[in-house]
């Protein structure tokens, strides 16, 4: 049986992120997303990683937005999550939350 | 927002050594993080290096075979033509008159123009068959040229030594190698131009 093509878990907070922000995901607030909820600092250079591999597999979909003054003339390039993707984000939180439960080790808030 | 622009020269690095279809976006977003927020050079310069590395990483990762195929295709081609100048250069050592092949200024100035033609040309004809290859993705060049450098570095006390192409001619020194090894980074780079990279195939831009 061939392994299955895990959402590695930086992933998956891209995703996540995609589906806060909803239109408006591109490099720029999905980094702040996950700055802002993790507290760590995050390289947009790593995100458009994720992003071309969850493209290559069909779970992310993107457009090329309009050109601005502030970005050099450069255009945006907007995300969203496909439908292939919404369903394997939700595949990935049945079995994280299936793992999660009746572990001795992180009962009463100890890690 | 803030008018100070981006530092330009990584700016061109990027734009040069950025591997990803998405380039011109990273680099746009980079631009506005920059403008916005108040970030500092250290921070942009961060971000384009991790920008470049991942994408090239990226793109290996996606044509593990091809690569190699293409690098060491280029590295046999490389061999090939040292060998080739080699040979071409004692011919033209012996048609030099005596005393001026003995003066040791010309010995040591026909030794420099030596090694850096044939840098040149080296780097030229490894790039050009990685472009025939390969399409010259920046991936490749990349990997090829960090390759390449840190055998460099490595062989550098070979050369040190065994260097001279003339008989008795002047010890190759580190500036004149290093020279020497820029000549060859930027003809691989030159080399691999010869033929425009291709955008790649497995990601498209998909209308939402």
């Amino acid at each position: 049986m061939g392994s299955p093509n895990l959402i590695s878990s930086f992933e998956m907070m891209v995703m996540l992120a995609l589906l806060r922000l909803g239109d408006e995901a591109y490099g720029v607030p999905i980094s702040e997303e996950i700055e802002e909820q993790s507290g760590h600092d995050i390289a947009v250079g790593s995100v458009y990683a994720a992003l071309e591999r969850l493209e290559a597999r069909g779970l992310v979909s993107s457009r090329v937005g309009e050109p601005t003054a502030e970005r050099g003339g450069r255009a945006k390039r907007y995300f969203k999550a496909t439908g292939k993707g919404l369903k394997e984000i939700r595949e990935t939180q049945r079995t994280l939350l299936k793992l999660w439960k009746n572990l001795p080790g992180l009962e009463g808030g100890k890690a | 927002m803030r008018s100070i622009p981006a530092p330009k020269f990584a700016t061109w690095l990027l734009m040069q050594l950025g591997c990803g279809p998405a380039n011109e976006a990273v680099i746009g977003d980079l631009e506005e993080q920059f403008r916005r927020h108040p970030r500092t050079r250290v921070w942009y310069w961060r971000q384009v290096l991790i920008a470049i590395v991942g994408s090239a990483f990226q793109e290996i990762r996606t044509q593990k075979l091809r690569t190699l195929g293409a690098m060491i295709l280029a590295l046999a081609a490389l061999v090939f033509t040292e060998l080739f100048l080699a040979k071409a250069v004692v011919p033209i050592t012996s048609m030099l008159p005596a005393p001026l092949w003995n003066a040791p200024t010309f010995q040591t100035f026909f030794e420099v123009a030596v090694t850096w033609t044939a840098a040149g040309l080296e780097g030229f004809v490894a790039g050009w068959v990685l472009a025939r290859m390969h399409g010259g993705r920046r991936a490749t060049v990349l990997f090829f040229a960090v390759l390449l450098n840190g055998a460099g570095a490595l062989s550098f006390p070979v050369h040190e030594g065994v260097g001279s192409v003339a008989p008795g001619g002047a010890l190759l020194s580190l500036p004149v190698y290093l020279i020497g090894v820029l000549i060859l980074n930027c003809a691989v780079f030159i080399g691999s131009r010869t033929r425009t990279t291709p955008k790649s195939p497995r990601i498209g831009l998909v209308s939402l």
